[in-house]
């Protein structure tokens, strides 16, 4: 049998499958079975900002393999303090401790538990095209009926309002409010950019009524806007930032940044892999390589090129070009589905952001080579 | 001519364009529903058949 043939037979079927079968990355490329080379602007969901087999997360995953795998929280740990340390570094001086854990469904699930036990309020006001995980928490905060129908019912206390309207928000606030959680940039929800005025009247919104909030960078963080995170882009300071994803160069990893002081209690919540030196040490590896070549800098500078190209892509099939940095959407005014197969035939492969959204999320490292084979396809079939 | 709907599921306003067609697919700016364009004039959507795939995150 295929992998394939096993993974069909053996898998429980939750996952669209796309038939390739991958066996090798290097940089923004990637391998299948046969042979046939991939530019890679799926890069795991926005996981590969510093390439698929970086040699520094590899190296960093050998030698700490080679000394400890695993150290629960309750003993310290080096490479877990230095990752700290890192993390104190990259983020806003406010923003000084740490809950390590697994992913960003992990790291959201944890910021609304921080913000109901340390304000002593219930409701956490989110976005309507919002995206935060599929754990029960995580879905609740979570618009896209499809992904929230099947589980209902949800945790209670979740409220929605319009994405970029600042008005419904203050609608929707109460004095219950423990926390408004909100993207810079919907990706799953179709590469949607907050606007500046929102965001800092949200902001204000929440100084006013003492409500926290927290802000999801799984996706933007970790360079891919163009910044280190995405809020950096505006006049925010958050309570709360989630990250995961591109944190450890393709390791599962996840944690929340929190305020100087904030009252969880000890033994109110935990992780059994959080922290664990083997994720540090590739997290370690994976800032640092981003920190020496300036993704954050590359990715802007390589975002608005891809862009501006898009843009100029003559197509009645083409409704509208976003993007913060190398986060990229091309709204269609058709099913984006077939366009992603035909993408794959070429050799680009691509994500979806609902029915229309052809998303690109390419590694940070891409070449420039590359990005005008990624332009002569897609403008190919576009 | 109507130039404007209503989004079937939330009530946004849906803004006709010059160059819609129908069949054209949208989604809705306030909730994220996906939509069809069904008639030109008058201007009318419905929500649009889900995909079978998800390769989504």
């Amino acid at each position: 049998m295929t992998p394939q043939e096993i993974e069909l037979k053996h898998e429980v079927k939750i996952y669209g499958k796309r038939g390739i079968t991958l066996v090798r990355g290097e940089g923004a490329r990637v391998w299948d079975d046969t042979g046939k080379e991939y530019i890679d602007c799926v890069a795991g969901h926005g996981v590969v900002n510093i390439g698929h087999a970086n040699p520094a997360v590899v190296k960093a995953i050998h030698e700490q393999a080679q000394q400890l795998i695993t150290c629960p929280e309750s003993f310290s740990n080096p490479t877990r303090a230095t990752l700290l340390q890192k993390l104190n570094a990259i983020t806003p001086p406010h923003l000084s401790r740490f809950f390590l854990c697994n992913s960003g469904a992990e790291a959201v699930e944890a910021a609304i538990k921080f913000a109901r036990v340390s304000t002593g309020k219930t409701e956490i006001l989110c976005a309507m095209r919002g995206f935060h995980g599929r754990t029960m928490g995580a879905l609740s905060a979570t618009f896209n009926k499809k992904y929230r129908q099947p589980f209902e019912p949800l945790v209670p206390g979740f409220i929605h309002a319009p994405f970029n309207n600042a008005g419904k928000f203050a609608e929707k606030m109460t004095d219950n409010t423990a926390a408004v959680l909100l993207e810079i940039v919907q990706g799953e929800g179709g590469v949607n950019i907050g606007r500046r005025e929102f965001f800092e009247q949200v902001q204000q919104l929440c100084r006013d009524r003492n409500t926290l909030l927290i802000i999801d960078e799984v996706q933007t963080g970790f360079c891919r806007t163009g910044k280190m995170f995405a809020f950096e882009h505006f006049d925010l300071q958050p309570d709360m930032v989630c990250m995961a994803k591109a944190m450890a160069g393709g390791v599962p990893i996840g944690a929340v940044a929190c305020r100087a002081d904030p009252d969880i209690g000890v033994g109110k919540h935990g992780t059994t892999f959080g922290g664990n030196p083997l994720a540090a040490a590739a997290a370690i590896a994976a800032i640092d390589f981003m920190l020496e070549n300036d993704l954050a800098v590359q990715a802007a500078e390589k975002g608005a090129f891809l862009a501006e190209e898009l843009r100029n892509i003559n197509s009645p099939k083409i409704r509208e070009v976003r993007h913060l940095g190398l986060m990229v959407g091309i709204e269609l005014k058709e099913k984006v589905y077939p366009c992603l197969e035909k993408l794959a035939e070429q050799g680009v492969l691509a994500l979806p952001a609902g029915a229309t959204v052809l998303r690109l999320l390419p590694p940070l490292v891409v070449k420039h080579d590359e990005i005008i084979k990624i332009l002569k396809i897609t403008t190919e079939l576009l | 001519m109507a130039v404007n709907t209503e989004c079937p599921v939330c009530g946004a306003e849906i803004a006709r364009t010059n160059d819609m067609v129908v069949g054209e697919l949208l989604e809705c700016p306030e909730c994220g529903s996906e939509l069809e364009v069904i008639s030109l004039e008058p201007f009318e959507i419905e929500e649009a058949p889900q995909e079978e795939e998800d390769w989504g995150q």
